[in-house]
This record gives structure tokens, sequence and C-alpha cells, in this order.
């Protein structure tokens, strides 16, 4: 089990960010994700491994005028 | 060719040059009265109101007193671009804000449009211009800043519609080329204005490569409505002064450093994030309908099925590509779509082939799934109509949305509608209804025009439609029509669109995602500390002429890992970029903290101004239900399970419940959470728990103005004062 953005998560082994986000159906292009207080840039989605127990925030940042 | 216009009145200014961003002159015209001035700006007014929209509300406070109804003649509309309009080096600057007393909302109102009225009317010799009084006949004012002439012509035009009106005046006032004519802006509204509280102003600029004239809108509030009230068919400007030094930067060096910055962000970054340029704001479309946030049905819905008809690749298609924006000189995020080429199908213009300025996001929903039309071409031709006729998009469209459902449930019948089936999703019928409200064609045309909160009167008095039903769906707060975001599933959303200075516009705050998604904001003094910093941070691109797409639809490539995501939502990198060209226009030296305390100070006094006028204060904050949560069953079984875990997390069990006490119990929460929200942000503000500005706030600010505190200690009550 995993938290993502205060709630919990199932998680599987290799697990990665982008299966999360397809997870929550995160569409929104621009968003920030951080793993136990760490950052992971947007181009290593796919292959930036979660360990189980993670605390990860995926921060939908704000747009629109 | 002006000769074809009969000459009224004719005044001529001694021109002042653009020094460190100003002209350090404004302009009255009385169009009744016939009278003009010139009007000097102080180095106080500077300090305390910076510009734009603070200079319009300081002439605007000058010029009305509190009895002002938004018809009388006293009322003005002011425009002002602010001391970075003009500005070609860095994106987004040629932004103008109109201030005037709305006839929806009966206060203060302030709407911005691009196009190049801004930064003409400045090197046309003014930071800003007072329009007042009521002329007998049409009349065309015109500036001209070749000449430094202004000047009121009796109008010859017949149709004062915007498309038409505008590209006569710019063939009218330049020397008929293509390229003459980008010299030239004109301001309009259109004949829709004349019968409805919903009429924008119209802002042109002459696109060299359609040659065509394009229109960009000062949308919300009404103010095309008092433009045409005033009997005032068009305001045009001109000037040849135009450059790309224009404002006379104390430091052009550090413009084109930040600008160069932006662009390569833009060009190397923008395809990943929001396809500006290629798609603009209607990226939003689906996103929104994947995270219930679409307003389908008058929100009801946040979702649709047919979300593909309307999908963001569908308008990419519509839009032509390739042709940069023009809305302003060096803005690369483009977002100004247009689609060229298109046939009109109904009205006075059918058969004719145009070019469609739009539509963004909000008029894609708001002519699309909020009346239940998934049809993308008949969108455009309401956004071709809507602008034509002077009409504000946002409001028609949750207005239309609003009659919509008071058809559906039987509350009005054809009987009253003039014979017009009006369910969600008649598409011929709402456009005829559109027309109909261009010519004041019936009652039920002119009701619908008053907007919302008039309607539920009217409706109610004239139809004996349930009034208080009414109030639960009517969605609007402070008399204007909420923009295009489902806000019933975020609590600081309510706060974004509800516990603002004018009403639900998206122009404050937008904070669903950092509430209700991120769960950034988990307390209610987090909550009220996002609504102090966001409308204040947003208030400040007002203030100088910048549009703030640029600021967060952009971000840098780092600005995720190199911030933690409370600070990265501020996009810090761009608040630094907006501090130096500040100061490398005007000379002086701000800091990230002063470009708050520079909103506060208008913010707040703009707050008073309200108070001021009969309003601003916390019965004028009003919510409607379906903005809180869900009002009928059908609302709630659409999200059954989520609806029940909303209810849940209120301390109350579904079980054995029938939807409608479900609805009732979460609604009765959500009010007690929405009167916490209330509390927090009027404190946060430093507001009394009436929502006035303390004296206290004044002084911090440096707005204890003798007038100002007057107005607070008339209206200040000793209960409402916070005990710490």
């Amino acid at each position: 089990m995993i938290t993502v953005n205060g709630e919990g998560l199932d998680w599987h082994e290799g697990m990665t960010v982008r299966d999360i986000i397809v997870a929550r159906k995160f569409t929104f292009p621009m968003l920030a994700v951080w793993i136990d207080d760490s950052p992971v840039p947007r181009d290593a989605f796919d292959e930036t491994v979660v360990p189980d127990g993670a605390t990860v925030q995926v921060i939908h940042m704000i747009s629109g005028g | 060719m002006t000769k074809e216009m009969k000459l009224i009145a004719e005044w001529t200014y001694e021109p002042s040059d653009v020094v460190k961003g100003y002209t350090n002159q404004t302009l009255y015209v009385n169009v009744g009265k016939q009278e003009f001035a010139a009007k000097a700006v102080s180095e106080e007014m500077k300090l305390k109101f910076t510009g734009g929209r603070g200079f319009d509300l300081k002439l605007l406070w000058d010029a009305v007193n509190e009895k002002t109804k938004w018809n009388d003649p006293e009322n003005e509309i002011v425009i002002s671009g602010g001391p970075l309009c003009g500005i070609t080096q860095y994106p987004g600057a040629g932004k103008f804000y109109a201030a005037f007393i709305s006839p929806l909302t009966e206060q203060t109102y302030d709407s911005n449009a691009g196009g190049h009225f801004g930064p003409l009317l400045k090197v046309a010799g003014f930071d800003a211009i007072e329009l007042q009084g009521k002329a007998e006949k049409d009349v065309v004012v015109v500036i001209d800043g070749d000449a430094c002439k202004v000047q009121i012509f009796e109008s010859i035009f017949d149709d004062v519609n915007a498309y038409t009106i505008t590209e006569e005046l710019h063939e009218l006032f330049s020397d008929g080329s293509n390229d003459d004519k980008r010299y030239v802006s004109v301001l309009s509204a259109g004949k829709a204005a004349e019968f409805s509280y919903w009429g924008c102003i119209n802002s042109s600029f002459w696109d060299i490569r359609r040659k065509v004239a394009r229109l960009k809108q000062a949308g919300r509030g009404g103010g095309g409505t008092i433009l045409r009230d005033k009997k005032i068919a068009a305001v045009v400007v001109k000037s040849h002064k135009l450059s790309g030094d224009m404002n006379k930067a104390v430091d052009i060096k550090v413009l084109q450093d930040r600008g160069n910055k932006l662009h390569r962000e833009i060009h190397d970054l923008d395809a990943q994030q929001c396809r500006m340029r290629t798609v603009g704001t209607p990226h939003l479309n689906e996103i929104m309908n994947e995270y219930h946030l679409l307003p389908t049905h008058n929100y009801k819905f946040g979702a649709h099925k047919d979300i593909d008809k309307i999908h963001s690749n569908v308008y990419e298609k519509l839009f032509t590509q390739g042709i940069p924006d023009g809305c302003w000189y060096g803005c690369s995020l483009a977002c100004a779509k247009a689609v060229d080429n298109f046939t009109i199908q109904t009205g006075p213009c059918k058969g004719k082939v145009v070019t469609v300025d739009g539509p963004e996001y909000e008029t894609a929903v708001a002519l699309g799934s909020n009346v239940g039309v998934f049809d993308p071409y008949w969108t455009l031709e309401g956004n071709f109509y809507a602008d034509h006729y002077g009409l504000d998009t946002i409001s028609l469209g949750t207005g239309l949305a609003f009659v919509c459902e008071c058809y559906e449930r039987g509350y009005i019948t054809k009987e009253h509608t003039a014979g017009l089936d009006l369910n969600f999703g008649q598409a011929a019928n709402l456009m005829e209804l559109i027309h109909r409200m261009a010519l004041g064609k019936d009652e039920f045309a002119l009701a619908v025009g008053k907007g919302v909160r008039q309607m539920k009167k009217i409706f109610s008095e004239r139809y004996g439609a349930p009034y208080e039903e009414m109030e639960k769906f009517g969605m609007e707060g402070q008399g204007i029509e909420v923009s295009e975001y489902v806000p019933k599933e975020s609590i600081a959303q309510w706060g974004g669109f509800f516990l603002t200075l004018k009403g639900p516009q998206h122009d404050e705050a937008w904070l669903i995602f950092m509430d209700r998604v991120n769960k950034q904001l988990p307390t209610f003094e987090d909550k009220a500390e996002a609504l102090h910093y966001f409308p204040n941070f947003r208030t400040w691109f007002s203030l100088v002429g910048l549009c703030k797409l640029p600021w967060n639809d952009i971000e840098p490539a780092d600005n995720a890992t190199k911030y933690r995501p409370q600070d990265a939502a501020k996009v810090p990198e761009h608040v630094q970029n907006y501090v130096d060209i500040f100061n490398a226009v005007t000379g002086r030296n701000i800091d990230k903290e002063e470009l708050i305390l520079m909103a506060e100070r208008v913010y707040n006094f703009q707050r008073v101004f309200n108070l001021r006028m009969g309003k601003g204060t916390r019965k004028d904050h009003n919510i409607p239900l379906r903005a809180l949560g869900p009002v009928y069953a059908d609302e709630w079984e659409a999200r059954p399970e989520y609806y029940d875990n909303e209810l849940k997390s209120t301390g109350v069990d579904p079980a054995g419940l029938s939807v409608e006490e479900k609805i009732a119990k979460l609604q009765e929460a959500r009010l007690a959470q929405w009167d916490k929200l209330v509390d927090a942000v009027y404190k946060r503000r430093g507001w009394d728990r009436n929502g006035i500005p303390t004296v206290k706030k004044l002084k911090e600010l440096g707005m204890d103005l003798p007038e100002v505190v007057a107005v607070v200690e008339k209206h200040a009550r000793p209960e409402d004062q916070w005990e710490d």
C-alpha cells in the first residue's frame, strides 16, 4: 500500500509513477511528482519505480487565466 | 472619409510622451456635455494605484457617488492599460482593463481585453480614458494620437454590430491599406448590448495576415451595455507612434533577457505542457471532463459521454494553424485562436464567410456542454454572434443553461418563450433566442438578457416559477453568472468564485486542483491563505497591463522539481520575471512582497468602493446551493458512490437514507463549511466578520485615505470585529 495525495492506493511490485497516474486517471499534463520528499522529473515518470509504503504527491499545477 | 461623419465636438491636447511606462496624464471625455480634459497623474496616484484597474477605480471613485446607478450619466467606463502595457519584449503585454458600475452587480466591475487599444491609447498620450455622460444620438469617439485631437462624431452607422462597425472604422481611420489599419483599434459593443445586461466591450486589432479585424473581449460585467446606454457606437484610437520601446523602459536589456528566456520556454515546452500555441485554452475541455469539472447541463454534472465531440483535438483541426497570434506584438504563447472560412448558417449574416475569433475554453463550454450542445460548429456560430451582437459568452451560456433547466423542470413553457422549446441541447432554438435577444424582440428575450438574478425574479413574478427552487440552481453570485468550472467539489473554489470582489469569474483564484486533487489545502486556514495570495497576485496583472496566461500556462522545465509543491504552484521564476520587468520599465525597486502589497492596496480599495455603493458585506457574498453540492437526485445518482463517501466524510452514515435525505444532509454540512471558510478568509484578508476591511488593515496598506476610512467607519459595527 502507498499513499497518493493522502489517500491509499494498492501497491504492486515494479509499480511506476506512470502506473499511479494511469490508475488515478490524472490526465492533466502539468504534474509535479514527489516520492518521499524527492522530486521526480516528468521525463522519468515511465521508469521511476515507487517503493511499497511510499508517500507520493502528484501535484497538479494550476493553469488557466 | 471622416467628412461623412458629422463632427460634433473637437478638442486639441498637448502630447505627453511615455516615460518609464507612464504618460502621466489621463483623458476625460463627456459625450453628453461634449467636454474634454486632461488630468495629471500624480506620483502618489502611481504609488497607491499603480495603473490599469487601479487607475480605473480611482478615477471612477472620483466620478460617482454612493447613489449612482449603472445607467446614470455620471457612471463611467474607465479604461487603462498600466505601466507594462505595450511592451513587446515579454509575452502577454497588450491588455487593458475597463471598470464601471455594473448593471448586473450594481457595484464596481472590472474586465480586461487584449487587442491593441490599450497600447495605442498610451502612445496617443494617455494612461487612461474616462467616458462619462450620455449622448443624445449615437456617437463615435475618436482619439487621434497623430493629430493630438479628440473628436466626437455623430455616428453614420445603421449597423452597430461589432464586426461591421469595427471593419468600417479601421477603413475610415487608416489610409485604407492593410498595413496602415494596424495603427487603429476600435472599441464597440453591438445591438444586443442595447437590450441585455450582458453587453461586452469588443476590442479590435487588425490581423494583417488574414486582412480582417479580430475582436477580443472585455466580456464580463456589462461594460458594453453601458457603452450603448451612453449611445457610444464605438471608440477609435489611432497612432503611428508604436515602437518596440514605446514605454521608454529604464533598462530594456532586462526586458529582452527575461522575454527571451520565456520565449525559449514556450518554444521548447508548450507542446508538452498546455499546447497553447496549437489549441489554446480549449486544451482544458477533456481534462475538465476527466476530473468532473466540466459544466454540463447548468452545472448539474461535471462530465458527459459526448466529450469527444468537443475534444481539443476537434478544435485543433478547426483552428487555422501556423499563423502568429497578433493579439499583441511579442506574445509567442499565441493563445488567440481563430477559425477561418467559416460559413454562417443562421441570422442576419447567414451565408457569409467569416473568421471566428475563438472559442476559448470558457466559450467552448458555456456555449457547449453547459447548454447540452456538443456541436463545435454551433459553438462557433454562437461565439461569432455573441461577439458581433456584443454579448459576454460566459454569462450568455450560463444564463441559457439556467433557462434550459427552468424549461426542463416545467417552470417556463413555450407559452412563455414565444414558442421555443428550450430543453438542453435544443441548438437551433437556443440560437434563435440569441438572435431574438439582439433585436429585443419579445418580452422573454428581454428577460433572459437581464441575467440569472433578474430572471429568477421575473420568471417567478410573471410565470409563477418557484423562486426558492430557482435559487438553488441559478448559478450566480453578486448578480453575475458563474464562469465555466464546476465548483461543488472544492471548498477553496467556493471562495475562488464566491468570495470575490465582483462575483464568480475565473479572474481571482482557481484552486480546485490544489484543494481537491492535490490535497494541499487541508485546513480552512490553508484555504484562506490561498484565497489571500492568489487573488492578490492575479490582481497585480490588472494593475500593470499584463495577461495572466504566460504566468502559469507555461512553466520552466525544472519548476516541478526545483521547488516544493506549495511554492511550485506560484511558479517562482516567473514571479521574479514580473518583479524584474516591472522594475526595468518603471525604475522602481519592488520585490515579490511589494508586488502583493501593490495589489492588496487596490483590492481593498475596491472592496471599500463596493461598500460605498451599498454592497460589499457578508450578505452580498451569496452562494447558490448547487455550487456547494448536488441539489437534485439526478446529480447525486450520476456519482452515487462518490457522494455517499462525501457524506460519510461529514460524519453521516448514508445507509438507509433516501437520495433526497442524503442531499439535505450534505447541503447542511457544506453550508456549515461555507460559513467557516468565509470567517477564515475574511480574517486572513484583514476584514471584519461582515467582510469590511478594517481601518487597521487600510493603515497597514497605506490606503487610509480620508474618504476611504470615512466609508468604513460609516458601515463597520462593533459586533463584527474579531476579538484578537
